[in-house]
């Protein structure tokens, strides 16, 4: 007996976005929603039957109306694909909390929620054994009562919960997890689906993260993904494919500068994608250290790039600049020149509050000396 | 540059050609009366450097134009940079422009090429307006040159900005603060364009939009914070009424609710059918209650008897036996009582006997000690009377002599005052002495006796020497004050001295100094004696008299039982050979005594008891006796006793089973009834239970009520997707907040940028008056000597200091307005001269308010300015600028035609 399934999480339905600039934003939410069509797709190109979604279905506990039926005439639309949804921790499922409001409102006949810890047979001799989230922050291990929940004997077991595995996640902004990263094997799994970190990651043998399918942040792991998995018969080990989903790319780069050439290779990229390139997000985190020249250039240059993506973040705070005398003799001679020497000196002062915006009104100056210069 | 002729035709009042010519490039002067055309050509010369020969200008050029109609035609001749040049435009109709080469006699360009090379000329390859603008000054205009007025002020900037930004300010500078003034005023209000002002955000500019964006945005975060605390606090109240609906519907709550009300019911009926009944077993067993005590009372009255005489028989041979102890215990104490009374009294007489034999003892031994020391008291005592005695008469010659040692000491200090004073007196005093010639012996007589050869005296009063047969001499002494005083201190210790003498009874001093010394050596014998008194009796002869009293005493009684002391010495000399022995034995007998008093003493106590016990016990048994005989009397025969008491305790036995079948019916009924505590209390229970139905149902109906409502509002909140609102708003507020902050960092940078430019542009200003300020100098020292004049921030004049007094130059007078501009004017020109492009200063009727000393020293500032550059004066006072030297231009007639 052999059972394929599309596994997924972190859709983030109705996610905000507020960070972004309002058209940029609607661009974003949408590409969201639209992550249901892209896995409907391969599910039917696959053969495949039940998408898993390992959590976070949505983004927050109070979406609009409109957000969730447009998610759910969209899950509707795919007959032949159930979709498992299991709440997580930003859609937990709390009393009068959005799964109430699902419920209420009634779902497609090819939606399954599993808003209780309870074995359900999904497929013929396939057990689901779900582990929704209840709460926004739980303190205990909520895939525990796995290892003591019996199936029939050859049933092929699934697990599917949302939240860290203990030690998997060291970065400092997480809580260090709380799934025993033995589970599968505590629990007789055959397979853990597991929703919560974004980027497309194995645990172990039979544990994965499928990540987001479509990205929402600029990443520390590897997100837009969904994983096919396909299981023999109970006890085999599963054959876990990851497929790529995302529609928007977002790009961290962080690049140490020594003049505005060093920006050429991100152009260059950029310049290259074409069109794609408002499918892309970049931020740069830039430092080192450049010429008041330079600086200006590469202020046009971001603005160039900026206008050719969709989104460009840029922060230039550890990026120093310093003046030399061929900027001194651009901006100019007599006033000018004492002018910038001024700002110069309030600028390097270590001691000085003002020191970051004597920088910025050198670079001002610079600008305007060359602007006034021009229009002379 | 210098003007060396003007030409007009149909210029003004001038409709023939005119002609000023001569001007020496120095100072020239042109003297007209009033309607004369000064004016007029003040403005041809300025039109034609200013205005292109193609002008339509209504307020320049068509201010020339006659009113009777014309075209004017204005020509100058001018020297500008070694060059002899004639400039000659044809404004209004007809127009043309010729710039003409004087030197090399031929036409430099014509019409717009002449325009091209005048500005040239003029201007060099530098930008901006004319400098000479600042060098007309036309009729009463140095009057509005006022610190405020807007063209004046702009005008100066102008020529300080322009052209001396080559020199000293850049005029990149300017450009760069129009860029950054351009950016600002997007962002700030207009007041913020000032350096170093408060900059607030323009309304509807990019920084004020940004701001409006995040106030917004926080604004939202506020509303959807509430609508999301007021929705979550509406969950927590859906999800207690919830909770409640459950806890109150649930179907175990429900019935437990019913059978409580049930139970309480069935409770409180059964309570009070038993009480009803209890009524009447209450009377029942209270009649079995009264029976059983009746019983009680006879079985234990009879019992009592019984116990009673039982009691009383064994007490009785108690006591008996008890008396029968007693008595003999009587009897043994009186026997022991008997023997230590006979112990003591022979005790007693040992004792006396003893002390006796120990007081002799003892009197024998202290007789030798008392017998010396009544010897040694009495040689003391008798040692003492004799010196009482002599003290006694020291005391009586001492009181018999008055010569006291202060009265002595009083005396000495007088008799030496006195001896002092009269050897100053003898020494003042005249002294005579006597030396008679051979034949004239002893006829001087003083004092009626004759004085002899050699004779020495003195005199302290007037003394008459007669020589018979010549006369008499007469010696006064003098009588200076230090003598009249001595004289008289002198006599007061003589009183003083006699005073005394009287008191000590005596008249010659020696006299009294002998007795006083007989006083001082009676005195120191008196206190001789006293030590020695002192010594023999330290506590007073009495004392020492009552010891030497006690002491014959003994020895006395001594004396007198001496006989019996011998007796007793040795009638005892075998057992008691001592006194220590003797004293000894009395403490050892006062021991005996002691013991043998106690034991008696306690003897007689243990005797006195034992009879007192007697005698109780004797009437105790008599009273027992007595009772015994009163209960024998009372009780039947002593066969029929048990009879009895069997019959009582059958009666006894029946009350009490009744009374406990009584006892358990009312137990049983009260159990039932409860007490009235427990009936009050099952009456609330089921009041309460009947409310708590009421009460659930009522509840159930409105939670159920709420619950629809809040249902509604939580449907609602949760379809305005609040949370996801929330969210959002966070995050745009964070975006917002970041968006302001570049804009505010912007703001402050252009700011920062604008007050460091305007810091250093105040600094070339400062660079650029200084000039300025040497070049007025000289004439400063000619009109206004020791006059400071300050500039403000806008290069107007600001203030003028005059004998340490600081005038605004708004309230400076019209005159001296109009002097101080003419200077400044002047000072500029120097400027421009040093720098080598001198520019002539053309002056339409100056100083029209300037009184005569003031409008002299002005002229000579005029000749020391037209030394470095052109000074053109044109005047209707002709009187008035008579003294005004220069060269005086007249005008005459011009034949266009007839030029070059």
């Amino acid at each position: 007996m052999s059972f394929k399934f599309l596994h997924s999480a972190d859709w983030h339905i109705g996610k905000t976005y507020g960070g972004f600039d309002a058209d940029q934003a609607v661009v974003l939410r949408q590409a969201r929603l639209e992550t249901v069509a892209t896995l409907g797709h391969l599910a039917t190109q696959h053969d495949i039957s039940h998408v898993l979604v390992a959590g976070d279905v949505f983004d927050a506990p109070g979406l609009e109306d409109a957000v969730v039926r447009a998610l759910l005439v969209r899950l509707g639309q795919f007959e032949q694909v159930t979709w498992h949804l299991l709440p997580g921790n930003h859609d937990p499922a709390t009393p009068r909390g959005i799964w109430d409001g699902v419920v209420r409102r009634g779902v497609p006949g090819n939606v399954s929620l599993h808003l209780e810890a309870v074995p359900t047979e999904i497929a013929p001799g396939v057990m689901l054994l779900p582990a929704p989230c209840l709460a926004k922050k739980s303190e205990i291990d909520l895939t525990a009562w796995m290892d003591t929940a019996e199936t029939p004997a050859g049933m092929i077991r699934i697990g599917l919960a949302h939240g860290g595995v203990i030690g998997f996640d060291t970065s400092e902004d997480s809580d260090g997890g709380l799934i025993s990263p033995t589970r599968a094997q505590d629990a007789r799994l055959d397979y853990l689906a597991l929703g919560d970190w974004h980027g497309c990651k194995q645990v172990s043998a039979a544990c994965w993260y499928s990540g987001t399918p479509e990205p929402d942040k600029f990443p520390r792991n590897e997100p837009g993904y969904v994983i096919i998995v396909e299981i023999d018969d109970a006890g085999t080990a599963p054959i876990v494919t990851p497929f790529t989903t995302r529609k928007f790319t977002w790009q961290e780069e962080a690049l140490t500068l020594s003049s505005v050439d060093d920006l050429d290779g991100i152009r260059d990229v950029v310049r290259q994608l074409g069109v794609a390139a408002q499918l892309h997000l970049i931020k740069l985190s830039l430092s080192g250290q450049v010429t008041l020249s330079d600086r200006t250039a590469i202020a046009d240059r971001i603005e160039d790039l900026a206008a050719q993506v969709h989104v460009l973040k840029a922060d230039l705070k550890d990026l120093k600049v310093v003046t030399t005398e061929t900027d001194l003799q651009t901006i100019g001679e007599g006033e000018l020149r004492d002018v910038a020497d001024r700002l110069r000196l309030r600028a390097e002062d270590p001691t000085n509050p003002e020191a970051r915006i004597a920088a910025l009104a050198l670079q001002k100056l610079f600008i305007a000396s060359r602007s006034a210069g021009g229009a002379a | 540059m210098k003007l060396k002729a003007l030409r007009v035709r149909e210029v003004g009042r001038f409709s023939q050609p005119v002609a000023l010519e001569g001007f020496t490039g120095g100072l020239d002067v042109f003297v007209g009366d009033n309607e004369a055309g000064k004016s007029t050509l003040v403005k041809a010369l300025k039109t034609i450097f200013s205005e292109k020969y193609s002008s339509k200008n209504q307020k320049t050029v068509g201010a020339l134009v006659p009113y009777a109609g014309g075209a004017p035609l204005i020509e100058v001749d001018f020297e500008i940079a070694g060059q002899s040049l004639r400039l000659t435009k044809q404004f209004w109709s007809g127009t043309s422009a010729r710039l003409f080469d004087l030197t090399a006699g031929q036409v430099i360009a014509r019409n717009a090429d002449a325009e091209t090379a005048l500005h040239k000329f003029l201007h060099g390859a530098g930008r901006g307006t004319s400098p000479l603008g600042l060098f007309w000054l036309d009729q009463q205009e140095p009057l509005s040159l006022k610190p405020v007025d807007k063209d004046d002020q702009s005008r100066l900037r102008d020529v300080i900005a322009n052209q001396f930004s080559d020199v000293v300010v850049g005029g990149e500078a300017l450009g760069v603060r129009r860029v950054i003034e351009d950016r600002l005023k997007l962002l700030v209000t207009k007041g913020g364009l000032v350096a170093n002002a408060n900059r607030k955000p323009l309304k509807n500019g990019d920084w004020d939009a940004r701001l409006r964006e995040r106030d917004a945005a926080q604004i939202d975060l506020n509303k959807f914070e509430a609508r999301y605390a007021e929705a979550q606090e509406r969950l927590r109240r859906l999800l207690d009424i919830e909770r409640r609906i459950a806890d109150l519907a649930a179907p175990a709550a429900a019935t437990q609710r019913t059978d409580a009300l049930a139970m309480a019911k069935k409770v409180l009926a059964g309570m009070q059918g038993a009480r009803a009944k209890r009524q009447t077993a209450v009377a029942e067993h209270g009649a079995k209650l009264a029976d059983l005590k009746n019983a009680e009372t006879a079985h234990m009255k009879f019992v009592s008897q019984l116990d009673q005489l039982a009691k009383l028989e064994a007490d009785l041979a108690t006591a008996t036996e008890e008396l029968q102890r007693e008595r003999q215990a009587a009897a043994t104490a009186s026997e022991k009582l008997k023997l230590l009374s006979e112990e003591h009294t022979s005790g007693q007489a040992e004792l006396v006997v003893t002390r006796s034999v120990e007081e002799t003892l003892r009197l024998e031994q202290n007789h030798a000690g008392d017998a010396k020391r009544h010897d040694e008291v009495a040689a003391r005592i008798r040692e003492i009377d004799a010196l009482l005695k002599k003290a006694e008469q020291l005391e009586a010659e001492l009181r018999d002599n008055q010569a006291t040692p202060s009265r002595i000491v009083a005396l000495e200090r007088e008799l030496l005052s006195i001896d002092q004073i009269e050897a100053r007196l003898a020494a003042a005093a005249p002294e005579i002495s006597v030396a008679y010639e051979t034949t004239a012996s002893d006829r001087v007589l003083f004092d009626g006796r004759t004085l002899a050869e050699g004779e020495t005296f003195r005199i302290d009063q007037l003394a008459v020497l007669m020589i018979p047969g010549v006369g008499k001499i007469s010696v006064k002494p003098g009588g200076s004050d230090d003598v009249v005083e001595d004289r008289r201190d002198l006599a007061a210790h003589r009183e003083v001295a006699a005073e005394v003498l009287q008191k000590i009874a005596v008249s010659d001093p020696d006299d009294a100094l002998k007795i006083g010394k007989l006083r001082a050596d009676a005195e120191r014998a008196l206190s001789d004696t006293r030590v020695r008194l002192s010594a023999l009796a330290p506590q007073g002869p009495e004392v020492l008299r009552d010891e030497l009293g006690q002491l014959a005493e003994k020895v006395a009684a001594y004396k007198k039982a001496q006989n019996a002391v011998d007796s007793i010495k040795t009638a005892v000399a075998e057992q008691l050979p001592t006194l220590e022995a003797a004293a000894a034995r009395v403490r050892a007998l006062d021991g005996q005594q002691l013991d043998t008093a106690a034991a008696l003493e306690k003897i007689r106590t243990e005797h006195a008891a034992a009879v007192a016990r007697v005698a109780r016990l004797e009437a105790r048994s008599e009273e027992l006796g007595n009772q015994q005989a009163r209960l024998e009397s009372e009780l039947p025969d002593t066969a029929a006793r048990d009879g009895l008491l069997q019959k009582l305790q059958d009666a006894l036995v029946a009350a009490r089973s009744s009374v406990a079948v009584a006892d358990q019916q009312l137990k049983d009924l009260d159990e039932v009834a409860g007490s009235e505590t427990t009936f009050v209390t099952a009456q609330a229970i089921f009041e309460k239970a009947e409310v708590q139905v009421r009460n659930v149902e009522r509840e159930l109906e409105q939670l159920r009520l709420d619950k629809k409502g809040l249902e509604g509002e939580l449907t609602v909140a949760e379809q305005q997707g609040i949370g996801a609102h929330l969210q959002e708003c966070r995050e745009r507020l964070e975006h917002t907040e970041q968006r302001v902050q570049r804009v505010a960092d912007e703001v402050a940078a252009l700011a920062m940028l604008l007050d460091e430019m305007a810091a250093v542009e105040q600094q070339s200003r400062d660079r650029f008056l200084q000039p300025v300020m040497i070049g007025l100098q000289p004439y400063f020292d000619l009109v206004f000597p020791g006059a400071c004049l300050r500039f403000s921030q806008d290069l107007s004049m600001a203030e003028l200091t005059r004998n340490n007094q600081v005038e605004p130059f708004a309230n400076i007078s019209d005159g001296t307005r109009e002097q101080l501009a003419i200077l400044v004017r002047m000072g500029f020109g120097r400027v421009f001269a040093n720098g080598g492009q001198p520019l002539p200063l053309v002056l339409d009727d100056p100083l029209a308010f300037s009184d005569d000393s003031r409008l002299g020293a002005m002229f000579q500032a005029f000749e020391v300015a037209a030394k470095a550059h052109q000074v053109v004066v044109l005047s209707c006072r002709e009187q008035a600028f008579e003294a005004l030297q220069g060269n005086r231009l007249t005008l005459t007639s011009w034949r266009p035609d007839a030029g070059a």
